[in-house]
């Protein structure tokens, strides 16, 4: 491994429609369509067009303008797609920014999230911080530290973990709503809730379980447990609740 | 072997801890993902906890967060080798491994210099394994080998070292960790010993210096 960074790298662009073999490069830019085979390791990857890559990528910075599609797992830095990204295998980064749409069958791994478009996983999410103004469906655990939620369209997780969670319906009059018009009817559905801090608005739960739960508007839970503090507020269904 | 398990409700009552740390110790990776058992139960699925390993584990990481980060804990928890190689004689005098054990593995190893992480591990097992007394040095000698021609296999899973003895013909085996086994009558187990634990164990020597 030490060795091969030793070894001076090329830079590989496309421009047009072409195929290459994997291997190690310094930059890799497409524009046009490319289709690499094989493993890729590169310092930066940008993609302006459409890339298929029957491998997988570690790079330092990525950056997807068009469609991406990786057969294996994604491993780096950070990762900005405005694009359409899917991924096979794990992703494991330390930021990735999200304006378009993710689509991965595997875990994702990074130190922040910040979701603006879509974001879909078969597995987990893992995140120190995770803020979404977007949409996501998440088949396994959303486990962050702190969880700031912005619901523009219906989310869905299979369970949420956490610290602080912070579920609210997204404003009306933030300026970004003039593109992405909030749906007002926008519900997140997870089965079980955890966490430190929690607070909910249009949310849809069977368990939540904190240490200071509120429930806002337009909740609809099935059981509340809380160790300090519930509240209620009105316009909420909350079916049972239990200190413990 | 069937473990006891500890529901999550009653792990947090009883250890104090909440439920984010909870989940930032597993985002750091210092519970395994293996521990998180769910299991369905009358008010829904919950999540059970195998019970000794993971009091033991948060007992650890409580007491020792204040001195260390808790990146620095996962890579002592993780069954990963480190990237590390120390000389022998240190391991002797730093009563990390006795002379007796070093001495039977130098024959296998080598007298290099210095020892790779994965040969002081097969090296401190050895030495574990001769403390209980439970194998004769001459079966020592054939852990050795064994472990270190089979341990790689595992790449960064967790696996467990048997001896078996039957009419007094010893059998040393690598096997996942926890996994069952059956065996024709008079075989009897006579150590089994989880690597992990070891693993954890020697990368808590090797840090305090």
């Amino acid at each position: 491994m030490n060795q091969n960074k030793k070894i001076s790298r090329g830079n590989l662009t496309i421009t047009g429609s072409s195929s290459v073999m994997g291997g190690l490069y310094d930059s890799v830019k497409i524009v046009g369509e490319g289709g690499i085979e094989g493993d890729t390791d590169c310092n930066k990857l940008k993609c302006v067009g459409t890339l298929e890559v029957n491998g997988s990528i570690s790079a330092d910075k990525m950056s997807i303008v068009g469609t991406c599609d990786v057969k294996g797992g994604l491993q780096g830095g950070t990762l900005k797609t405005s694009g359409t990204l899917t991924v096979g295998g794990i992703t494991r980064l330390r930021e990735l920014g999200i304006s378009g749409t993710i689509d991965s069958k595997d875990h994702i791994y990074s130190e922040r999230v910040h979701l603006r478009g879509s974001l879909q996983t078969l597995g987990d999410c893992e995140a120190e911080a995770f803020t979404a103004k977007g949409i996501f469906e998440i088949g396994g655990l959303l486990n962050a530290g702190k969880l700031d939620i912005k619901l523009y369209r219906d989310c869905k997780a299979h369970e949420i973990g956490g610290g602080q969670i912070n579920i609210k319906k997204a404003s009306l009059l933030h300026p970004l709503s003039l593109f992405f018009k909030p749906s007002s009817s926008a519900r997140l559905s997870v089965s079980v809730m955890e966490g430190d801090h929690i607070y909910l608005e249009n949310t849809i739960a069977d368990i939540v379980r904190g240490n200071k739960v509120v429930i806002g508007l337009g909740c609809e839970i099935g059981l509340v447990e809380y160790k300090e503090h519930f509240e209620q507020r009105k316009d909420a269904v909350v079916r049972d609740n239990r200190k413990v | 072997m069937e473990e006891e398990l500890i529901s999550k409700k009653d792990l947090l009552e009883l250890t104090g801890i909440s439920y984010g740390q909870l989940y930032r110790w597993k985002r750091k990776n210092l519970l395994p993902e293996e521990w998180f058992i769910r299991k369905s139960a009358f008010t829904g699925q919950e999540t059970f906890f195998p019970k000794q390993k993971i009091l033991d584990r948060i007992d650890k990481i409580v007491h020792m967060k204040d001195d260390l980060s808790l990146d620095e804990l996962a890579d002592m928890f993780s069954p990963a080798s480190k990237a590390i190689s120390i000389p022998m004689k240190q391991l002797i005098e730093r009563n990390i491994v006795s002379t007796n054990a070093a001495k039977t593995a130098e024959a296998y190893i080598g007298q290099s210099e210095l020892y790779t992480f994965e040969q002081t591990l097969c090296v401190y097992i050895l030495d574990y394994c001769l403390q209980t007394g439970e194998i004769s040095l001459e079966e020592g000698k054939t852990l050795i080998p064994t472990f270190l021609e089979h341990y790689k296999k595992f790449k960064e899973q967790q696996c467990d070292l048997i001896l078996l003895r039957k009419m007094g013909v010893s059998v040393f085996l690598l096997l996942p960790a926890g996994g069952e086994i059956h065996f024709e009558s008079g075989v009897k187990i006579i150590l089994r010993v989880d690597v992990p634990v070891m693993i954890e164990q020697l990368k808590l020597k090797l840090m305090a210096i």
